[in-house]
């Protein structure tokens, strides 16, 4: 073992000068001092830089804030102090995180190597990275693995720090429709406004919900039907509509990029702008409860919308799945019309979604994203016959009829066409 | 690149045992030969950087062990090549040198195969890698001949020869220990 110990580069580096040198001085050949000076001055390189080297990695990204699909630059500044020997680097995103299924190298390579002399090394590297996944990713740490050229030190491999965030933002589209807003002259009369402050004009009688204002309560009513019962009255501005995205397992189906979620994300950004834009109030739910905004309007509106829709995960278990007290107060205050953006895959899913819509109090759309084709996304052409339509059909029969059903396929139709057709079922709505 | 910095510490091996052979120990040289050649060649064959470092490290040590046979009073005087040692030591050692840089190519190949290096990139490093340590070779043996030099000249009329190498060895255990306990 102790043989084996001194074949090892640094111990055998120490051993020579000193053997040499006891050698030279035993016998008659001082020559041998020539080799122990040049062993010595060799020991004195590799003893100066025997430590760790001191790797130090700054990280930009351009732009800080992209779409899903577009392209950013990823620069890595990496200065290395010490040491001297061979130096791996790897740049993020590293496999096996939550970053390397958001981003795919577009160009160049992220893992580097470089050798260290005795000055300290500065390299600049470049990836191009295109992103794939909406959210707030963090690519952070840079790996580092370090081979000591004397055998100074054992191989060494460790994780520099460094953090850049990136907001990859979803992909919204683009979506050539009118708004619901006012009524052709042959449509049906427009649903009255949901949204905005109480008018004086007076519209009908309704027993008190949670979050109705005291002042509201019509006492008269209450005492002769023997339940608190309150004024209801029109609302001031335009009407309201709250997306609600379902963020259950079911939508997690597919790969991590390319699922009903994803395609959910987008459809609702895009919803959202449109909506915004024709001066609807847009609210946004999640289902289990997740991001929660009340509808309102603007273009701040929009970016809060966008925020939301960022942060938004998918849930890998059910709980959390059911009546949802949060949701009924927001429809009972702001009245919405609800579009709810959901993948109705079983029996069981449309049973629940039924039990969810008959305890709320309003009426909407229901968009149905069929994750199924995706995989062959490219295979199949746009327009592609959809064979699971007529089995799904059983399924909505479950839901309430005050709910229309929008079925999209994302792999054979676009978000701008899927948009389209929403707004048309929110103009035809009872 | 790896086969190459094998093939030439095995090349310096051979030569440093050969420089031995002319200068008059032909069986000493044989028998380091017989047992260190075979063996590198096997490193070289099989691609195992640790065997030909074992190998390159046997020849160092035997050319040592030589040197020491030499030093004895008895034997030392007949001994006819001790003139050469010196030459053969320092191609032993540059060849222990290029085993190490061989085992650390071997290491940069896997870890370039395992997580997908650009390969010109890591034969630069390793070409830059090899330049360094033969620059740094040249320097110290360099340096290690003025040094001798300037001692046989100016030093060693003056000092004792065993009292100069007294101090060099103290000067090693302090470092010695120093490495041994901070380098990991």
């Amino acid at each position: 073992m102790k043989l084996a110990g001194l074949a090892r580069g640094f111990k055998a580096l120490l051993a020579v000068p000193v053997a040499l040198g006891a050698v030279a001085a035993l016998s008659s050949n001082p020559g041998l001092l020539m080799p122990a000076f040049a062993a010595n001055a060799l020991l004195a390189a590799a003893l100066l830089t025997s430590g760790r080297p001191s790797v130090e990695v700054e990280l930009r990204v351009e732009p800080e804030r992209v779409k899903v699909g577009e392209e950013l630059t990823l620069r890595a500044r990496v200065r290395v102090r010490g040491g001297f020997g061979v130096v791996l680097l790897r740049l993020p995103p590293h496999p096996g995180t939550r970053a390397a299924d958001a981003f795919e190298l577009v160009d160049g390579t992220n893992v580097r190597a470089l050798f260290k002399g005795f000055r300290p090394a500065l390299r600049v590297y470049e990836v191009r990275l295109r992103a794939l996944k909406r959210g707030e990713h963090s690519l952070e740490g840079v790996q580092v693995a370090y081979f000591h050229l004397l055998g100074a030190s054992r191989p060494a491999a460790w994780s520099a720090p460094a953090r850049v965030r990136v907001l990859v933002l979803p992909r919204v589209g683009f979506a050539r429709a009118r708004v619901p807003l006012r009524q052709r002259q042959l449509a049906p009369r427009a649903p009255p406004s949901r949204a905005g402050p109480p008018s004086t004009d007076f519209a009908s009688v309704r027993e008190y919900e949670p979050g109705d204002p005291f002042k509201f309560i019509n006492w008269k009513a209450t005492a002769r039907l023997g339940k608190v019962m309150v004024n209801e009255f029109e609302r001031e501005g335009s009407r309201s509509i709250l997306l609600v995205v379902d963020r259950s397992p079911a939508m997690l189906a597919g790969t991590t990029v390319e699922n009903a979620l994803e395609y959910a994300v987008s459809l609702t950004a895009t919803l959202a702008r449109v909506l915004l834009r024709g001066g609807v109030g847009v609210g946004l739910y999640a289902l289990p409860p997740g991001p929660d905004i009340s509808p309102s309007t603007g273009e701040a509106q929009f970016v809060e919308i966008l925020k939301g829709l960022v942060l938004m995960r998918g849930r890998a278990t059910e709980r959390g799945w059911g009546p949802d007290p949060r949701l009924s107060s927001l429809v009972a205050a702001t009245r919405p019309v609800l579009v709810i953006i959901t993948n109705v895959a079983s029996r069981r899913e449309a049973a629940r979604l039924a039990s969810l819509l008959s305890g709320l109090p309003a009426r909407g759309v229901l968009v149905d994203v069929i994750p199924d084709n995706l995989p062959l996304k490219r295979a199949l052409g746009p327009g592609a016959a959809l064979p699971w339509a007529a089995a799904r059909a059983g399924l909505y029969r479950a839901l309430p009829k005050r709910f229309r059903v929008v079925t999209w396929d994302p792999a054979a139709e676009g978000v701008g066409a899927a948009v389209v057709r929403v707004l048309n079922a929110l103009r035809w709505l009872p | 690149m790896k086969e190459l910095f094998a093939a030439l510490a095995l090349a310096l091996q051979a030569l440093a045992l050969l420089a031995l052979a002319a200068a008059g120990c032909q069986l000493a040289a044989s028998a380091a030969a017989a047992l260190a050649l075979p063996l590198g060649l096997a490193a070289l064959a099989s691609g195992r950087d640790r065997l030909l470092k074992v190998s390159a490290n046997f020849s160092l040590a035997a050319l040592l062990a030589l040197a020491a046979i030499a030093a004895l009073p008895a034997r030392g005087a007949g001994l006819g090549c001790q003139s050469a040692l010196p030459a053969a030591v320092l191609l032993a050692f540059l060849s222990s040198l290029l085993s190490n840089l061989c085992e650390a190519a071997g290491w940069l190949e896997r870890e370039a195969l395992e997580k997908g290096y650009d390969e010109g990139e890591v034969r630069g490093a390793l070409a830059s890698a090899a330049l360094s340590l033969l620059a740094l070779y040249a320097a110290a043996a360099t340096a290690g001949w003025a040094a001798y030099e300037a001692a046989s000249r100016h030093l060693l009329p003056a000092l004792s020869l065993p009292i100069a190498l007294a101090a060099f060895a103290l000067v090693y255990a302090v470092v010695a220990r120093a490495v041994w306990t901070g380098t990991e």
